[in-house]
């Protein structure tokens, strides 16, 4: 691995020893930014082992438990015997649940956002897992693997159309998105340049469900693309997307607005495509510098984000569930508006502030319900109700740390303490409507 | 689910002891039934007798162990009911001194009969509960029991002695129990306690004994069985003040099927149920009264002929999974339709006309069509082979053969073979659109019968293929019987259960008795299926919350308890003066 300057400015390495001592409200940040929650042992396990650990623990390959592969194979194989696209996305919201990997999903759903491509239109469950395997399996790794990958992946192909892109009739579907929303972003590049780059993608088609390069129908005369001229290919047209200065800054305003805050400073932009260009669009060692650094931790990027469907019921399931009933969670998340492998449009989820709105804030508060007081969707882990019959300061501090790192501040902390005394019923009962509302209340929808 | 799943073997543990005992050796005591002591006016009856020598094989069978000694059970007994039934069960057993299955062979192994009589006025339905036991001496001892712990419940029972000896209780709601000689008499109601006890002092039928509708189906079913119910539909008639089942029902298929029996319902004065054990198998039975001359001419379209009776076909596949046949007069049928279906279902019918007139232009259904048919239809299920793949789909389903008799088979044929194109054309426009192989059509000469079939173009490799590739449509005519099926292999099987005159006419099911549709089940076909699909069992298992390993412990007790019984049969047999649901099966 090549030995790189550490970063400096922003993106320096955040001092734990001087700024601020890393505790449980830390290592929920980092966990909650780069997985889909956490569970009750990551969380403790992060606290007590410190960020450096934590984030290598993240960005390295874990071996996965005998129980989880069992299940994900069974859940795959399943999926590709129906045909069903539920099938497929209940594989996927189990792998974001059970993984020992999490950060993979998590970089796996940017992808897939990045990259949307939907079932309504390819209608093939075999050719969208094979899209999602592809995107995992460079999902930490080079981006220009993974965008070579992609302008050949069967459901992309499906989707933006490709069979119809021939050399007298070329199409502009993919030519089009690969600079608007897969490379460059808008006002890198002409409409020129579209229209040259779509002849030079013409004839990549899907023939018996594979890739297919049909030189009959690939138009083998010049191009001329973002000023440079010659007999250009697809792959050729991909590198030349990869070689434009927009190209990182385009990725990097993707990462920090995923990670650190909804509106990156151009400063920080510039600081962040310098590192994906030096580090050869690698995301591994970008994520590493990312998570490591002053502006992850800056105050001011601290619960700044708002959940995404998937960060909030997947993980409010990882801290709290132990049996799920996936069918009715796809449902939920559709509701939601997060369905995943069925994106709204090409663009994806737009996401941010557009996840709550007056209808889903209402689907949100009956989440909570539904998770807390019945079995609806998940039984609670017997963790998390053993605790049930101990004082309401220790029940509601225990699940303060475990939801939100530690105790709210103020009269919060002393309102849930006298809901819990004051709730109807048994032990357990009054934990579990302490619970409704703690994921009901605006801080936790809130990462 | 497991907690279900528990209760479900258990109950499976107890049905498969059962069928491993003994047919019940009835002494002549035992073998009146109870029934004649009860007053008369009952809306209902239910008779259960020589529970003990069942409950004695339940205690001492290996199965019962091997289910107690069973992760399913362990885990079950750790619930919060389970709990409790236990707590109950040992202060039960303390307090009489005896285990529960001694308690139940004594109290409750002989004969016990319930009544329940219409509500009078105001007051609600009553109900009453006789129980022989078979040693006085028996009974003595449960007075000395129970008397002490009556007084600890101080006003709340009331103890006294009865008139003809024994003691009598009494709750503060109203329960009465009178303990006498042999007898436990349970009820809420003064009246029905004091004639009971009368009667039980009396050896003729003194009231529900001599009620014709007691007595057809006495004679209609005999009396000596393990359990008997009888509903007196006259009795239930009156009290909803209509018909215990509508004129015209609201399921064209449920009519087709079961219209007849249903109308023998609506005039039968009884719906009796017997339940039978023997060596190796049981029997249930359900039976109605009437005969078919007196149905109306509608209703005759649902049953067979007496004098010529159309007998279902039998299909003799090797390894099937099921069969239903059955025969009609599809025509009559079709043409009585306004007077056996309502209304609202027509308007359906006519749509199915305006869409057939696409497939056969020129062609009315009922005039052209349905004259085709003898009426004679069925429905054979097998595991389909996948000699057609170079793999197997994801999900196995069994093949399909449906068997149509014909009376014009030429023509008959051609009409049927035009649907069967039809089809295959739809689908493969539907296979185009969900980027599957297509079919083309072929054909074979198998033993000399011309089978017309559809191939795939390239033949599918994977084995996690589509549903849709369990099938490959085939079809053919042997003599005159039209085959359309599922599968290729069923297809063949069919053509050569025929030659060797396998596909014939069902013999008649029992003395008497003229088969009105015939119903086969194979558990261990059923077994080999779920198994074949476990990865998606186990996969839909883990999607509702469980592990795969939980998953596997379920499958495979229930393929366990499948593979131990034999096929089940389900017919309805049409007697001279009622018609039954037979059902049947055993276990081995």
């Amino acid at each position: 691995m090549p030995n790189f300057e550490p970063p400096a400015g922003l993106l320096a390495p955040f001092d734990f020893t001087i700024d601020r001592a890393w505790t449980a409200r830390e290592a929920t940040h980092l966990l909650g930014r780069s997985q889909f929650g956490y569970t009750p042992a990551e969380l403790e396990l992060a606290t007590q082992r410190g960020p450096a650990e934590t984030i290598e623990r993240l960005l390295n390959a874990q071996p996965e438990p005998v129980e989880f592969q069992q299940a994900e194979l069974a859940l795959r194989k399943t999926a590709l015997a129906t045909g069903e696209i539920t099938d497929l996305k209940i594989w996927w919201l189990y792998r974001m649940w059970a993984s020992a990997n999490p950060l993979a999903e998590k970089m796996s759903l940017l992808w897939h956002n990045h990259f949307a491509t939907s079932f309504d239109k390819v209608r093939s469950v075999i050719q969208m897992l094979n899209q999602n395997e592809l995107i995992r399996e460079h999902a930490l790794g080079h981006f220009q693997q993974l965008l070579h990958g992609m302008s050949r992946d069967t459901a992309m192909l499906v989707w933006l159309d490709g069979n119809a892109n021939r050399k007298r009739h070329p199409n502009e579907n993919f030519a089009r998105e690969i600079m608007e929303l897969f490379a460059l972003g808008v006002g890198n590049y002409t409409e020129k340049d579209i229209q040259e780059a779509a002849r030079a993608f013409s004839g990549w088609h899907v023939r018996e469900g594979a890739f297919w390069f049909n030189q009959s129908q690939h138009d083998e005369t010049e191009k001329t693309v973002f000023g440079k001229v010659g007999n250009f290919d697809g792959a050729a047209i991909v590198d030349l997307c990869l070689a434009q200065p927009a190209c990182p800054k385009f990725l990097a305003m993707k990462l920090l607005k995923t990670f650190v805050c909804s509106e990156p400073k151009q400063e920080l932009i510039e600081a962040v495509a310098t590192r994906i260009r030096l580090h050869d669009f690698v995301m591994l060692p970008v994520l590493r510098e990312l998570f490591s650094s002053q502006v992850f931790y800056d105050g001011a990027n601290c619960r700044s984000l708002i959940k995404s469907p998937l960060d909030l019921v997947v993980g409010s399931l990882r801290a709290l569930a132990a049996a799920v009933k996936w069918p009715s969670i796809a449902k939920l998340l559709a509701s939601l508006g997060q369905d995943v492998f069925e994106p709204p449009s090409v663009k994806g989820w737009e996401g941010g502030r557009l996840w709550i709105n007056s209808s889903s804030i209402l689907v949100r508060t009956n989440f909570a319900t539904e998770l807390a007081s019945t079995e609806q969707l998940a039984s609670l882990r017997i963790s998390v109700t053993e605790g049930a019959g101990e004082t309401s300061d220790s029940v509601v501090a225990r699940l303060e740390r475990l939801l939100m790192g530690g105790s709210f501040e103020g009269e919060l902390h002393a309102s849930l303490i006298a809901l819990n005394q004051l709730a109807e019923g048994n032990s357990l009962q009054k934990l579990r409507a302490t619970i409704q509302l703690i994921l009901s209340l605006p801080e936790y929808q809130l990462y | 689910m497991s907690h279900r799943l528990s209760s479900m073997l258990f109950l499976a543990v107890i049905l498969g002891v059962m069928w491993q005992g003994e047919v019940r050796a009835a002494d002549a005591e035992s073998d009146s039934s109870l029934v004649r002591h009860l007053p008369g006016g009952a809306v209902a009856t239910a008779e259960i007798s020589g529970l003990a020598s069942i409950i004695e094989r339940i205690e001492t069978s290996e199965a019962l162990k091997g289910y107690l000694n069973s992760p399913l059970y362990q885990e079950a007994i750790k619930t919060d009911p389970a709990r409790k039934a236990l707590a109950g069960k040992a202060i039960l057993e303390a307090q009489l001194g005896m285990n529960l299955w001694s308690i139940a062979k004594t109290y409750l192994g002989d004969r016990l009969v319930m009544g329940v009589y219409p509500p009078v006025g105001i007051h609600q339905p009553d109900g009453i509960l006789v129980i022989r036991v078979k040693n006085a001496a028996d009974l003595s001892k449960l007075l000395e029991k129970l008397t002490p712990l009556a007084a600890f419940a101080g006003d709340a029972v009331s103890i006294s002695d009865h008139a003809g000896g024994g003691k009598a209780f009494k709750s503060k709601d109203g329960n009465q129990v009178v303990v006498t000689d042999r007898w436990i008499v349970a009820s809420k109601s003064s009246e029905l306690l004091s004639q009971t006890l009368t009667n039980l002092t009396t050896s003729h039928d003194s009231g529900l004994g001599s009620e014709a509708s007691w007595k057809l189906m006495a004679q209609q079913l005999g009396t000596q069985h393990a359990i008997q119910l009888c509903v007196n539909l006259t009795k239930v008639s009156q009290l909803l003040g209509k018909r215990v089942v509508p004129e015209k029902l609201d399921n064209p298929v449920v009519s087709l099927l079961y219209g007849g029996l249903l109308e023998y319902a609506a005039k039968s004065p009884y719906l009796g149920m017997t339940v039978d054990i023997g060596e190796s198998g049981y029997s249930i039975q359900s039976a109605v009264a009437g005969k078919v001359s007196d149905l109306d001419d509608a209703h005759r379209a649902l049953v067979l002929d007496p004098a010529q009776p159309l007998l279902p076909m039998t299909l003799d596949v090797s390894e099937r999974l099921g069969v239903f046949s059955f025969s009609r007069n599809f025509l009559k049928w079709y043409k009585a339709r306004e007077q056996l279906l309502e209304g609202k279902l027509l308007p359906e019918f006519d749509k199915f006309e305006t869409g057939l007139a696409t497939f056969l232009p020129g062609k009315d259904f009922a005039e052209d069509v349905l004259p085709l048919l003898t009426g004679r239809v069925a429905i054979v299920s097998a595991p389909q082979d996948y000699s057609y793949l170079d793999g197997k789909p994801g999900v196995q389903l069994p093949a399909f053969g449906l068997v149509i008799e014909l009376a014009k088979p030429s023509e008959g044929a051609d009409i049927l073979n035009l649907v069967a194109q039809t089809i295959l054309t739809i689908s493969n426009l539907e296979a185009a659109k969900q980027k599957r192989q297509l079919w083309v059509q072929s054909s074979e000469s198998y033993h000399n019968v011309q089978i017309n079939f559809a191939r795939y173009l390239q033949r599918p490799k994977g084995d996690q293929l589509a549903t849709a590739y369990n099938f490959q449509p085939a079809s053919t005519l042997i003599g005159n019987r039209f085959v359309l099926s599922s599968s290729l292999g069923l297809c063949r099987e069919l053509i050569d259960a025929q030659q060797n005159k396998r596909l014939a006419e069902t013999a008649t099911a029992s003395p008497n008795g003229i088969p009105n549709v015939v119903q086969e089940l194979s558990p261990v076909v059923a077994a080999q299926l779920l198994e074949a699909n476990a990865a998606v069992i186990h996969a839909k298992s883990i999607q509702n919350g469980k592990t795969a390993e939980q998953s596997g412990r379920e499958l495979e007790a229930v393929c366990t308890l499948l593979r131990r019984m034999t096929a089940i049969h389900f017919d309805t047999v049409q007697y001279a003066d009622h018609m039954r649901l037979e059902l049947s099966g055993g276990w081995k």
